[in-house]
């Protein structure tokens, strides 16, 4: 059971928090294996696998230039990679948001408007999904914003800033434990998993949200 | 000793995840991943794909002696990368491109 009344501050994550990740994960494959056949090459797909893998690490280290060190890969043009990430990371994902948006996560964030702070904190750029899904926030945090991914709880830590929030009013909505939970242990805020305490915005857990 | 479209899938996902050593996620995921995404596939694009995949499986029987998934690791790879740069490597390429996104970590 969860007092929402307790809470200044509502945070989601983005990726498969407000929207579902597999069901995009595989259109992108799809449109990915149609470029690498017309394109008669593999370099895109390797080049963001190994840009994800670079994010993963990252995620495991404190790195000082983390906007710039996430895109330099072995053998890669930084440009080059930072271009195919914003491509097919970013931007072509978008038109494709909306239908793939969580149940009920529209109306949960209206009514938690009212009496609470909403915000969304991704490590990757947040301001173009959230439009996609139809979706606003008071606050949004980007691992480029704070120079470090979760589960380092700089980003949380920025928004509770923001929002003047202090930790033990703070919920932290996410859809991984070993990153959006880690977090919000670190930062001392409570978390609810989607997956294993909730599937969707429509279930008795939010029932009493605002 | 009948084709199987499905162990064929898990195969080349297999032989993907092989080659690219550096990749995370697991074979099994891979395998799922690109069965789902051919069954999130236009309707009209399913049959010639499955079609193209079995012929691929039963194209090691004259040569090997069995079908595609159930020849050993190394002859895998062998008939894999001479298709990937045969007539027929759109079929491959479209399987390693999927396997590659499925072996990226969530």
């Amino acid at each position: 059971m969860i007092d929402w009344d307790r809470f200044d501050l509502v945070v989601f994550d983005m990726d498969g928090t407000l929207y579902d990740q597999p069901p995009l994960r595989r259109r992108m494959a799809v449109m990915l294996a149609r470029e690498s056949i017309q394109s008669r090459s593999m370099a895109v797909a390797r080049m963001l696998g190994a840009y994800r893998r670079r994010r993963e690490a990252l995620a495991d280290t404190t790195a000082q230039d983390f906007a710039q060190e996430q895109y330099r890969l072995p053998g890669r043009d930084p440009e080059t990679v930072r271009a195919v990430v914003r491509e097919w990371m970013e931007e072509r994902p978008l038109p494709l948001l909306r239908r793939f948006r969580v149940e009920g996560v529209e109306a949960l964030f209206a009514r938690l408007s009212v009496s609470c702070a909403v915000a969304v904190h991704s490590d990757y750029r947040v301001e173009a999904k959230l439009a996609a899904l139809g979706l606003s926030a008071r606050f949004t945090v980007a691992a480029e914003d704070v120079g470090r991914l979760k589960p380092d709880p700089a980003g949380l830590r920025w928004l509770m800033a923001a929002a003047r929030a202090d930790p033990a009013r703070t919920l932290m909505i996410g859809d991984r434990d070993d990153r959006d939970g880690e977090a919000a242990r670190r930062a001392g805020v409570r978390a609810l998993i989607r997956g294993r305490d909730f599937r969707h915005y429509d279930e008795p857990i939010f029932r009493h949200a605002a | 000793m009948l084709p199987d479209f499905a162990a064929t899938v898990g195969a080349l996902a297999a032989t993907v995840a092989e080659r690219e050593r550096c990749a995370t996620g697991s074979v099994q995921g891979a395998r799922d991943f690109v069965l789902a995404s051919f069954a999130a596939m236009p309707v009209y694009l399913r049959p010639p794909l499955r079609a193209a995949t079995l012929f691929f499986d039963l194209w090691a029987v004259p040569r090997r002696g069995r079908l595609f998934h159930r020849l050993p690791p190394r002859q895998r790879r062998a008939q894999m990368e001479a298709w990937e740069t045969g007539p027929a490597r759109m079929l491959i390429r479209f399987y390693v491109s999927l396997v590659l996104v499925s072996l990226w970590h969530d």
